[in-house]
């Protein structure tokens, strides 16, 4: 990721809602597949220029009217809003060698300074054709470097590492490739595609992740995310377009759902 | 009737009494001719003959002749003045033929002391006797041809009848006997017998004549003393009469009866000397008579067993009558005799096989020995099966009698007739004895079992032909009940065919009893066990036994399964080879225990076979009816003195692949053998190895259980507590060793493999927990297909596999070893495991889980493992690409101990921490 990517400043249209907060849960169907998702801008009182570091979080439910175990997820996007910044300036980076395998504590243990974020996830172990099998864990965010099959410096990339401890005591690593978004509204895209060990049981029921990590380097604070809300004068709160999710399945099916939120700008 | 031989003439040629006459009198001429030319003592001429008032031939078969004569010339030496018989007769015996009967014992007698005094009265006169003698006068031997009346009289002991002539021609000679009586030899034919002639007169022959019926009309010219001093009537042939002797009271009481059959017959004549030891032998052939179709055969016959139980120890009261009206009715013919007999059982009585305990018996030479007088040198009295009575209307006195078992016939003798006549495995024979009549009859008779339903006859062939106006057959002694009842209550039919000696149609019958008590209850036999120790993990003697009542249906299939860690060290047994199976002849290395069978009804059934015995065997053999092993079971049929050969069963092992449960399943057991219903009481297996039993080491109760279906069908089950004691003081101290090998840096795929090492004589280990280092992880990647959990294990996909188990036990002969796979579960569950082993015979399915405990360990968990011993299990989980093992931790960075758990059957359970010792360093 270069240093402008880097410093993707998440600007919060204020053209929309004035009041800054958690979006609510958008629901978005295919057949039966029925995906539930929110995200939510932590603080919502943000400066009118400039940036303040921000929490980020991400909410994803894929259920469908069945009951039956949802189609398998093959690729997830995020596409987070241009006005958003994320710095991973002297922030030490993980590799995933040193999380995979590990467990929770392990991952912790060995990549806590890359650590820039946290989550669940829930997943329907479904091996061999058996009932599935609900399990979730915890979700840790490293920031990290994936490397690409040709001749290619690593890239830039956050790090999903989950470890299950049920059925078996397992773990996995989502690399999210972090690159820019192409399109208008959206500055950065987190890409990932699962793996296909993973694919071939698991069926993501639920996944939630939370971005935020603030450090020091050389003795500048810095925070992995920072946005400001740079609405117009007069307007106490400004609803914006948050970020995007797209998912992509086993099957073919494909879904995408635009998320807004609302930002208070302050002096 | 008539037949004579008159020996110089024309052999054996037959010419009537009146060529008789002429021939005799044309001897006397010769004789006084001519000089004779001299022969050894012996038959000039014989002949036998029935006639009737007219002369002619007596030829209806059972009709009572006018009179029957015998007549013998003897040979004669020297001629005219000097003709004499060549050597004095002594010793006279005529055979008559088979089935004239005679019944003088009807008439009127006439004591000794009367008759010695010539004070006989009419009424015992039957006939007369003319003797053709020389006497001695001046100028040499003068012919002389008497007459003398014949009585009937009090027979001595030991003579079946007695008649008396006196044929003093001189008055010197002393009255003379004629013992009549019934010969011993087949077909017991009667004989009359003139023994120890007076040499004072030399005879040249004799003719006998007795009266069909003695009270006729007829006979009064000759009755008595009216036939003494009778002139001959050379141109009539005959004596002329010298008065009349008529009867004042005429019975109508006949004393000869024609044969009843219209088989030719045979008169015989022996004759002895007093100067020449041999014997001279001549017969008669008699033609065979005719009519036999007016001649049938009034009898009946009653059978009732000795008890009213059913399924019971009894014996057999038969009862045979015959109606011999006609035999004593001088205006009725008599009726034909009983010549063969067949008397079925009803389907359902049959031998008891509890009757050969300590029964003898009677061989041919033992039968051979039997006498008139006493059987001292006869049938053994162990022999004895029964006992007899004949009443007959030629004896005053019934006949008592014996049935003895006759020796069973030994397939490996190759000649007939070695063992018994009938070559057969039951026979019997029936001896009769009347010493005072001096009588002795043997009829053998064959008895036939069924060889499906066990079905009893008995067969009498060739029965003499003598009346019989009752026979009573009781198959019974005190100590002996040697059949058993139907094992069904109500109306049983005994049928029966009795075949007169007519050859006339057979008379058919049946005869009904009744059974009411014992009736058959529902089949429910019961199972036991007994155990050389009671003590769980000892070794010792099995004994399983299944017992039934007397009056429930018959065990046919046993199927028992042992309960859980009963085990059997098989592995130290080299079965038998299957191409010794069907004969069962196999190597004392594969015996591993024997049987024993009870069978029979009452309270006391055989025990085959017996204690003293040729032994039965129980080998262990190799895969039969898709079960890993099988018992073959040779079981020697011996009972007293029947030997029915082997008996060799089959019986397979399955082993459950789960809980290595043994079932056996004893089936087909024979419910007839040889024709005689085996009616099991008890069946006790006993597996008496040593060493081979092994005992569980769990004491918590269990049973064993078992279904028994009987012949008709019927279903049922049965359990029995087991339970051991002195669990507690079982120890329990298994070696258990772990290894990790391969890749044993972080990331790395390690191989795992543990060696479980229980020690003899402890406790069994019935699971195994071991749970890995936190840093083992399961590497799902790497996981490919899982078990279905419906189909085999064996059809498990290779990619489920997750390692590999063996197992040495002394179950097997060979290592039972197999995959582990990972199965999916039950709905809801965590994935579990299955191993599938197989070696040896055995096949054993294990089941075992994979979870995460706390802090994310691994926990390999195996068990219930079964409760039988092994001495070493070896569980290899691979390494490398094929692990689903992965190192989050290098192994080598800190001393990693893993937890383990082994549990015991005995309840004990043992906590190890192993350090898990990396191989081939870090």
């Amino acid at each position: 990721m270069s240093t402008p990517a880097k410093a993707v400043l998440l600007a919060l249209t204020l053209a929309l809602l004035g009041a800054a907060g958690f979006a609510g849960a958008e629901i978005v169907q295919k057949g039966t597949l029925r995906v539930g998702v929110s995200a939510r801008l932590q603080p919502r009182h943000l400066p009118r220029s400039g940036s303040k570091p921000i929490a980020l979080s991400i909410r994803s439910r894929l259920t469908t009217t069945d009951s039956s175990v949802p189609q398998q997820l093959k690729s997830l996007r995020i596409e987070v809003n241009r006005h958003g910044h994320l710095d991973t300036q002297g922030l030490p980076e993980c590799q995933t060698s040193q999380i995979q395998p590990a467990s929770t504590a392990a991952a912790l243990k060995a990549c806590r300074p890359a650590l820039v974020g946290e989550g669940s996830f829930s997943i329907d172990v479904v091996l061999g054709g058996q009932e599935p099998y609900p399990t979730k864990g915890r979700l840790l965010l490293f920031n990290g470097r994936i490397g690409c099959r040709a001749k290619c410096r690593p890239r830039p990339a956050l790090l999903a590492q989950i470890y299950a401890a049920h059925p078996f005591a397992n773990s996995f690593v989502i690399p999210f490739r972090i690159e820019p978004s192409p399109r208008g509204r959206f500055g950065i895209a987190l890409t990932a595609r699962l793996p296909a060990a993973f694919i071939s049981w698991g069926h993501i029921t639920s996944l939630q992740m939370r971005l935020h990590r603030r450090y020091r380097y050389r003795g500048r604070p810095h925070s992995f995310l920072s946005a400001g809300c740079p609405a117009p004068e007069g307007i106490a709160e400004a609803s914006f377009t948050l970020a995007r999710i797209s998912l992509s399945f086993a099957g073919g099916t494909a879904l995408s759902q635009t998320l807004t939120d609302r930002c208070r700008p302050g002096g | 009737m008539q037949s004579s031989v008159c020996q110089g003439l024309s052999p054996l040629s037959l010419v009537p009494w009146r060529a008789l006459l002429v021939c005799c009198l044309a001897l006397l001429g010769a004789c006084l001719a001519a000089p004779g030319a001299s022969a050894e003592f012996g038959f000039r001429q014989v002949s036998f003959e029935a006639r009737e008032a007219d002369g002619t031939a007596t030829t209806q078969a059972g009709s009572h002749p006018f009179a029957l004569s015998a007549t013998v010339l003897f040979e004669t030496t020297g001629a005219g003045k000097d003709l004499l018989p060549d050597g004095n007769v002594r010793n006279l015996r005529i055979t008559l033929p088979e089935g004239l009967i005679g019944t003088p014992s009807a008439l009127a007698h006439c004591t000794h002391p009367a008759f010695v005094d010539n004070n006989c009265g009419r009424a015992a006169a039957l006939g007369t006797v003319q003797v053709l003698a020389r006497i001695e006068g001046a100028e040499g031997w003068i012919p002389v041809m008497a007459q003398v009346p014949l009585y009937n009289l009090d027979p001595e002991n030991g003579v079946g009848a007695e008649f008396g002539f006196n044929p003093d021609v001189t008055g010197t000679s002393r009255p003379l006997t004629i013992r009549l009586g019934v010969s011993s030899q087949a077909p017991h034919p009667t004989f009359a017998s003139l023994e120890d002639v007076p040499q004072g007169i030399p005879v040249l022959g004799y003719r006998l004549t007795l009266w069909g019926d003695p009270g006729a009309a007829a006979h009064d010219p000759y009755r008595g003393r009216c036939a003494i001093g009778a002139e001959f009537d050379q141109e009539a042939f005959k004596p002329l009469s010298s008065g009349s002797c008529p009867l004042p009271e005429r019975p109508a009481t006949a004393l000869l009866s024609m044969p009843g059959s219209c088989s030719p017959t045979v008169a015989g004549f022996e004759a002895s000397s007093w100067t020449s030891p041999q014997t001279s032998v001549a017969a008669v052939e008699i033609p065979a008579l005719a009519g036999c179709e007016k001649l049938g055969l009034s009898a009946d016959l009653v059978a009732v067993p000795t008890t009213k139980n059913a399924n019971a120890p009894s014996g057999l009261e038969l009862t045979f009558e015959e109606d011999n009206y006609g035999l004593l009715s001088s205006s009725t013919l008599a009726g034909a005799q009983l010549s063969s007999a067949g008397v079925s059982l009803p389907v359902g009585m049959a031998v008891n096989p509890p009757l050969v305990e300590g029964l003898g018996i009677c061989t041919l030479q033992q039968l051979a020995g039997e006498t008139v007088t006493s059987s001292g040198d006869g049938c053994p009295p162990a022999s004895e099966l029964g006992t007899a009575q004949v009443t007959t209307p030629i004896f005053e006195s019934p006949v008592e009698g014996r049935l003895y078992l006759a020796e069973p016939d030994d397939p490996r003798t190759t000649l007939p007739g070695i063992e018994n006549p009938f070559d057969a495995r039951f026979a019997l024979y029936l001896v009769l004895r009347a010493p005072e009549q001096g009588v002795l009859i043997i009829q053998p008779i064959l008895l036939s079992s069924d060889p499906r339903s066990g079905q009893l006859t008995a067969s009498l062939s060739r029965v003499p032909q003598l009346p019989i106006t009752s026979l009573k057959l009781r198959l019974a002694l005190s100590g002996s009940k040697p059949l058993a009842t139907p094992p069904a209550c109500g109306s049983h039919d005994l049928a029966y065919s009795l075949q007169p000696s007519s050859a006339a149609a057979p008379s058919i019958g049946h005869s009904a009893f009744s059974l009411a008590d014992n009736c058959p209850t529902p089949f429910k036999p019961s199972l036991s066990y007994q155990l050389g120790s009671s003590e769980a993990g000892s070794t010792g003697d099995l004994t399983l036994q299944l017992s039934a009542t007397s009056h429930e249906a018959n065990p046919a299939t046993i199927a028992l399964s042992l309960p859980p860690g009963l085990s059997a060290a098989l592995g130290d047994v080299p079965p038998c080879p299957e191409s010794s199976t069907a004969s069962a002849t196999c190597l004392p290395t594969s015996r591993i225990g024997h049987l024993q069978v009870a069978v029979g009804a009452g309270s006391d059934p055989l025990w085959i076979p017996a204690d003293a015995g040729p032994r039965s065997d129980i080998f262990l053999a190799g895969p039969y009816r898709g079960a890993p092993f099988s018992l073959l079971i040779r079981l020697p049929a011996r009972a007293g003195p029947f030997d029915f050969g082997d008996v060799v069963l089959r019986a397979p092992i399955s082993l459950d692949p789960e809980s290595l449960v043994a079932s056996v399943r004893l089936e087909h057991l024979p419910q007839i053998l040889a024709g005689v219903p085996l009616r099991y009481r008890e069946i006790r297996l006993v597996l008496d190895r040593p060493g081979l039993i092994q005992n569980p080491t769990s004491c918590k109760p269990s049973e064993i259980t078992g279904r028994a279906t009987a012949a008709d069908g019927d279903v049922a089950r049965f359990r029995d507590r087991f339970q051991l004691a002195a669990c507690a003081a079982l120890p329990f101290r298994p070696r258990l060793a772990l290894r990790l090998s391969g890749g044993v840096a972080r990331n790395g795929h390690p191989a795992l493999r543990a060696v479980l090492l229980p020690r003899p004589g402890q406790a069994r280990i019935a699971g195994l927990t071991i749970a890995l280092p936190a840093g083992e992880l399961f590497d799902l990647r790497r996981l490919g297909a899982l078990c279905s959990p419906g189909p085999p294990a064996r059809d498990c996909p290779r990619d489920s596999r997750l390692g590999h188990l063996q197992i040495q036990s002394p179950l097997a002969r060979e290592p039972v070893e197999g995959p582990i796979y990972l199965r999916r579960p039950q709905a809801g569950r965590l994935p579990d495991l299955v191993a599938d082993l197989r070696g040896g015979g055995v096949h054993l399915i294990l089941h075992g889980d994979l979870a995460t405990v706390g802090g994310g360990r691994l926990r390999l968990h195996l068990g219930p493992l079964p409760d039988v011993p092994f001495s070493k299990a070896v569980i290899a989980l691979p390494g490398g690409r094929r692990s689903l093992l992965v190192n989050s931790e290098e192994l080598c960075s800190k001393r990693v101990r893993v937890a383990v758990a082994i549990a015991a059957h005995s309840g004990r359970r043992l906590l190890l921490r192993p350090a898990l010792r990396p191989s081939g360093g870090c």
